[in-house]
């Protein structure tokens, strides 16, 4: 198979053209001969996933309007006449006002089209934010940040470059600009084009501003259609010229400046940088060879409490608990976001299954309009708040340049575990959902280093695991003292088995000896910009949303059909529910069944703990429904209870959901970055492993000490 | 061998060669030029990318167990012990 698309680079003068050329093609550089348009090109080839990329440089422009200049001309007849399968065009992250007007000029060509934003390591150190996402939004094209220089986000950048080339991405039509008081001439050339049965390989309306333009080519090309049509083309130019008292070709300019104003506005947004005082004094702290690594922890622990309080109560309704304030504490778990979503969706279930039975619609529709797509959609949705609070708190640290010191005060302590301070981005974002912690290993520089990390990044406890935790503590024990406890004991476990497993990945399955090493460059401390925040939070919930989001919908409904279809048809969730024990003839109970002897190694013999595994492997908040609704007890501690479960039990439960293996969305986010599934498959093995032995371990030697 | 300018890569120059000391040995607040980067191929084009070319001024923001921070050209780097100890400055202050 072999497959070769057509790649042309476009871009002003000392965008850094030349720089991401090179580093795209590196010795493969020579000139080449392009029949089209009887000039010589730069042309070099790569590849990505196995697609190999012819690349052309074309000349620096500020256009491809000019009618006499020869590098205009050069690069507009390529793209006319060669068709290439991409246009990267770039542009330059610290001057969007000025460099977006060739990648505009470009797309009213041709859709495909991707916009490479350079220079972006020079934008973080003038404090300029770029909304890469609203810009892409707004254009209908990807647009990716890099640093040519850097060689930052080129895989990226490549990534986007096949999607458009297989039409995966960008747009379908060329880019439509709105040119005002020239378009009634615009409409005017372009019916006549298209009734003299226009078919040449550029869009009419694109012609028909050319005409206006006064482009000698096109109007060659309109003559050959028919005379009459080039010739009224050339009256209505004049025409326009006279009543807009301004050449038409002047009024486009304008008329492109102008959308480009409207596309940035809001989406670049310049902070300010902190005083050089302020600044020294706060590295005095981040830096310091003891302070650094204590402010760094401090402030990723306030960040998480404040996330977890927001979004479940947790920890501070056990600390006002423990405070002896019990009905303050329930009033921060009813009002913490969990709560509030919680009540919602249950509300709507009910209500949707009350209209759906009213209007006579079978019971299976009933049930899985109810119990499958409304509890998959708000088990979706419960999660968009947590992920989106934790990375706005991320994107806090992020923005002000404090996370980049973290990196550099604990690059010295992970070093030791096969990691350089860079994993610290990763790692603190895994806290939030692991999705969006295996995409940003792409960040690290050292390839084994983001191996290990993608690798490892899933063992850190995400929120829908807290959230499961938080439940199954309740079984541990009823104390809030001895549930607090018990979720740190699991916090600290994590982030220990997160350096262990790294710390042997790199020894025995890379062999390294010496760990990564450290070079990135510090920005200076900005004020933090809420604009720039939401930005970052919008794209990694974005990120969680199409990644996780579909695959947890899905799964959501998959699991409904195994737990309301058995070999005898559909069982009812009103029979799951008022007779648990029906719960024995669907085809989960059966597979939960196949399962249960491998949950007696570890002391959780019953079929519907294993049920709860397979459930949480599809998305890990399933957990608890399945254990309430196959028990049929009112909450989690109740349901574990009803499962016979002694606390010891509870503990071993824990501990095996905790470190078990990742959801499947997070799984899919590792394929996708390590691209090969064996990498998933040892995933999947050396987690599930480690839980059955952990969990073994906390069962057997708790028993063996004597406790139930 | 001359080392006005300094260079990339090659062997690390001889010991008493001007007034050379490697990176980890420049004090915080102590400044200096870059007259000679050594380390793989890969580290030492990903240090120049980063600004910090052989000629380059730099200045050492923090230097004690962890990265060294130096600021040059008005960028500042954090760079691994490792490598730091393999970039030779001619201190000029
Ligand atoms: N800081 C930084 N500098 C860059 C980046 N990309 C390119 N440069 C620098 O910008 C300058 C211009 O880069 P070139 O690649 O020569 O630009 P070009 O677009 O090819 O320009 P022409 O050769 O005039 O067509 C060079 O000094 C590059 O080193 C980047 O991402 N970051």
């Amino acid at each position: 198979m072999s497959r070769e698309i057509l790649v042309a680079l476009a871009g002003n003068p000392n965008v850094g053209k030349s720089t991401l050329f090179n580093a795209l093609t590196g010795a493969t550089a020579h000139v080449a001969n392009w029949p089209g348009v009887t000039v010589e090109l730069r042309e070099g080839r790569t590849s990505h996933h196995g697609v190999e990329m012819r690349i052309v440089d074309l000349p620096g422009t500020y256009s491809i309007g000019g009618v006499t200049e020869e590098a205009e001309r050069v690069a507009r007849e390529f793209l006319i006449s060669e068709r290439p399968d991409v246009v990267v065009v770039l542009a330059d992250a610290t001057a969007l006002e000025r460099t977006m007007y060739l990648p505009l000029m470009v797309m009213e060509i041709t859709p495909r089209v991707v916009v490479a934003v350079n220079m972006m390591d020079v934008a973080a150190r003038r404090a300029i934010h770029v909304d890469l996402q609203g810009i892409s939004a707004a254009l209908g094209v990807p647009v990716v940040g890099i640093s040519a220089l850097r060689g930052e986000g080129i895989g990226a950048l490549l990534d986007r470059v096949l999607a458009v080339a297989e039409g995966r991405e960008g747009r379908k039509h060329p880019l439509r600009i709105d040119y005002d008081g020239l378009e009634p001439y615009i409409s005017r050339i372009e019916k006549l084009l298209v009734k003299s049965g226009w078919k040449e390989s550029i869009p009419a309306r694109w012609a028909a501003l050319r005409l206006l333009e006064g482009d000698p080519k096109v109007a060659e090309a309109a003559g050959r259609y028919s005379e009459e049509v080039k010739s009224e083309a050339e009256r209505v130019r004049s025409e326009a010229g006279i009543d807009l008292r301004i050449p038409p070709d002047q009024v486009a300019v304008e008329s492109r400046y102008r959308y480009i104003d409207r596309l940035l506005r809001g989406r670049v947004r310049r902070t300010r940088l902190l005083g050089s005082g302020l600044s020294e004094a706060l590295d005095r702290v981040a830096l310091h060879p003891l302070g650094g690594p204590i402010f760094s922890l401090g402030v990723m622990l306030g960040t998480f409490f404040l996330a977890f309080v927001a979004n479940m109560g947790f920890p501070l309704n056990l600390i006002l608990y423990l405070g002896g304030m019990p009905d303050l504490a329930e009033a921060v778990e009813e009002l913490s976001l969990t709560g509030l979503l919680g009540g919602f969706f249950e509300w709507l279930g009910a209500e949707a299954s009350a209209a759906l039975s009213n209007s006579g619609a079978p019971g299976w529709l009933v049930s899985l309009v109810c119990d499958g797509v409304i509890s998959g959609v708000g088990a979706v949705l419960s999660f968009l708040p947590l992920v989106l609070t934790v990375y706005l708190l991320l994107g806090a640290l992020q923005d002000t340049g404090i996370l980049a010191r973290s990196a550099v005060s604990l690059h010295k302590f992970l070093r030791k575990f096969g990691l350089s301070g860079r994993s610290v981005f990763p790692a603190v974002v895994g806290f939030g959902c692991n999705v969006p912690a295996v995409m940003a290993t792409r960040a690290l520089d050292d390839d084994r280093e983001r191996m290990i990390m993608a690798m490892t990044s899933p063992i850190i406890p995400c929120q829908a695991r807290l959230v499961v935790m938080l439940a199954l503590a309740g079984g541990v024990t009823r104390d809030p003292g001895g549930q607090a406890l018990v979720m740190l004991a699991m916090y600290s476990l994590s982030v220990v088995l997160w350096l262990a497993v790294s710390a042997l990945i790199s020894r025995f399955m890379f062999r390294v000896r010496s760990a990564p090493e450290l070079v990135m460059e510090i920005p200076p401390y900005h004020r933090p910009s809420l604009k720039v925040i939401w930005w970052y939070a919008r794209t990694n919930t974005e990120h969680f949303l199409t990644k996780a989001g579909t695959l947890i919908l899905g799964f959501t409904v998959a699991l409904w059909f195994l737990l309301h279809f058995g070999p005898s048809g559909f069982v009812p969730q009103a029979a799951l529910e008022s007779d648990p024990s029906s719960v024995e003839g669907t085809f989960a109970a059966a597979l939960g069944k196949a399962l249960a002897p491998l949950g007696s190694l570890v002391g959780l013999p019953d079929w519907r703990m294993m049920l709860a595994f397979e459930a949480g492997f599809l998305a890990k908040e399933a957990v608890i429904s399945i254990l309430v609704t196959t028990t049929g007890a009112p909450d989690p501690a109740g349901a574990l209870r009803a499962l016979g479960m002694t606390p010891l039990q509870s503990l071993a439960l824990t501990v095996a959901m905790m470190t078990y293996t990742p959801c499947v969305a997070t799984l899919a986010a590792i394929k996708q970055e390590l691209r090969y599934v064996k990498y998933v498959w040892r995933v999947v093995a050396y987690e599930i492993a480690m839980a059955i032995l952990l969990a073994a371990a906390v069962y057997w030697g708790g028993v063996a000490l004597g406790l139930s | 061998m001359r080392w006005r300018r300094g260079r990339a890569g090659g062997p690390p120059p001889p010991p008493g060669s001007g007034n050379l000391i490697p990176l980890t040995a420049v004090p915080p607040g102590g400044a200096g030029v870059v007259r000679w980067i050594g380390g793989g191929r890969g580290q030492i084009r990903r240090i120049m990318e980063m600004g910090l070319t052989p000629g380059s001024p730099v200045t050492v923001v923090a230097n004690s167990a962890g990265p060294v921070v130096v600021s040059s050209r008005g960028v500042t780097l954090a760079i691994g012990r490792g490598l730091a100890s393999k970039i030779m400055v001619e201190v000029t202050g």
